[in-house]
């Protein structure tokens, strides 16, 4: 389920990420820092896979395809919905977390 | 106006052929007591669909080349007669398909409109 | 354009039907009015009802190109009398009764005429649903964008 993942990412990798960053400088190369970017990259391809998906059936929806099961849609697309919402929190979580860093005194 | 995305493009010329649609069976509802008045029909998903097999993947732009030329036809229905209570139920089945791409269209805005916003409000 | 073109050809449908309302309580309302001669009897009317595609009838429409005004229009052409020969009742008493003791009333079916009332007013109720359908449609495009 692709909500939990990101859900995940945002409970788990993200916290971590800024840790590590602090703690020392070359961190960024280490597996850690790495694994988080992963997640996140997984995350983002698989909120892309639900934007096509959304996509795919509101395409059926306007060539009269998608009458059999118009729930699915509307769900589809309030879960891409959220998920999207999702992602540009943790966006901004990270962002408001990386400019913390640089104004840090050293 | 340049397209942002082929899709709400689609449903967009769907509403049109839908609004059409609803006036045809309004016709055919208005016009059932004229003797010798024959039912009309709006043919366009059809043609729409066989123009280009996309059900797969978002249409290209040649693909959309192709779909702008297909306009919404009136076409005489296959029944001689008007039947009020068919109409009916036809005109209701086209609201609510027309509600449902206003629904599509909406939904499909809103995830635009928090991309260009990046989940700020406003 | 659009859906205000397709209420106001629903809303054409309400006033024919309107127009054979009014016609057809004429005809039951006139249908015991007696007369001394059959050429004096009450005719009973009869509306015409005619389909009309407004592009073709107005050449000025034609430009803009609608497709709505491709649709025809329900229009009550004209009001003709139905010359249907008088009903001779035989009523000697009659002050309007003739050498014979008969007296002439309009040629008017009640019982016809309350079908043709049943059908008017299902026509009227049909029309007035597919109204009230095209202006929710209305109303919805006009929520078009109003939400988040």
């Amino acid at each position: 389920m692709s909500i939990e993942s990101i859900a995940a990412l945002a409970a788990n990798a993200l916290p971590a990420a800024p840790t590590q960053l602090a703690t020392v400088a070359p961190a960024v190369s280490t597996p850690g820092a790495h694994g988080a970017f992963q997640t996140i990259l997984s995350g983002i391809n698989e909120l892309n896979d639900q934007l096509q998906g959304a996509e795919r059936s509101l395409q059926k929806l306007a060539l009269g395809e998608g009458l059999d099961n118009l729930h699915q849609t509307m769900m589809g697309m309030e879960r891409t919905r959220l998920s999207l919402q999702l992602l540009l929190q943790v966006r901004s979580r990270a962002l408001e977390a990386y400019q913390e860093l640089m104004r840090m005194q050293i | 106006m340049f397209s942002i995305d082929p899709v709400l493009e689609l449903l967009s010329r769907s509403l049109d052929a839908c609004t059409l649609r609803q006036g045809v069976y309004a016709a055919n509802i208005a016009n059932a007591d004229t003797v010798g008045y024959r039912p009309l029909e709006v043919s366009f998903e059809e043609s729409l669909r066989s123009a280009a097999q996309l059900s797969q993947s978002a249409p290209s732009a040649q693909q959309m080349d192709v779909l702008r030329q297909i306009e919404p036809s009136i076409v005489p229905a296959a029944a001689d007669t008007v039947q009020l209570d068919q109409q009916l139920a036809l005109m209701d089945k086209n609201a609510i398909r027309y509600q449902m791409l206003v629904g599509g269209f909406e939904r499909s805005i809103s995830l635009l409109r928090m991309a260009v916003l990046e989940g700020r409000e406003g | 354009m659009g859906l205000f073109n397709i209420m106001d050809i629903s809303a054409a449908a309400m006033g024919v039907q309107r127009t054979r309302l009014e016609v057809a309580a004429t005809n039951l309302a006139n249908a015991q009015t007696s007369s001394a001669s059959p050429g004096a009897t009450y005719q009973p009317l009869a509306a015409i009802v005619r389909s009309v595609v407004p592009s073709q009838a107005d050449p000025s429409r034609m430009a803009s190109g609608a497709a709505e005004d491709n649709l025809p229009v329900p229009v009550v052409a004209e009001l003709v009398p139905m010359n249907v020969a008088p009903r001779r009742m035989y009523e000697p008493g009659h002050p309007d009764a003739d050498a014979q003791g008969f007296v002439n009333y309009p040629g008017i079916d009640p019982v016809s005429t309350m079908l043709d009332l049943i059908s008017i007013s299902r026509s009227y109720e049909a029309n007035l649903k597919a109204f009230d359908i095209t202006r929710s449609l209305l109303q919805r495009s006009l929520d078009i964008g109003s939400q988040r």
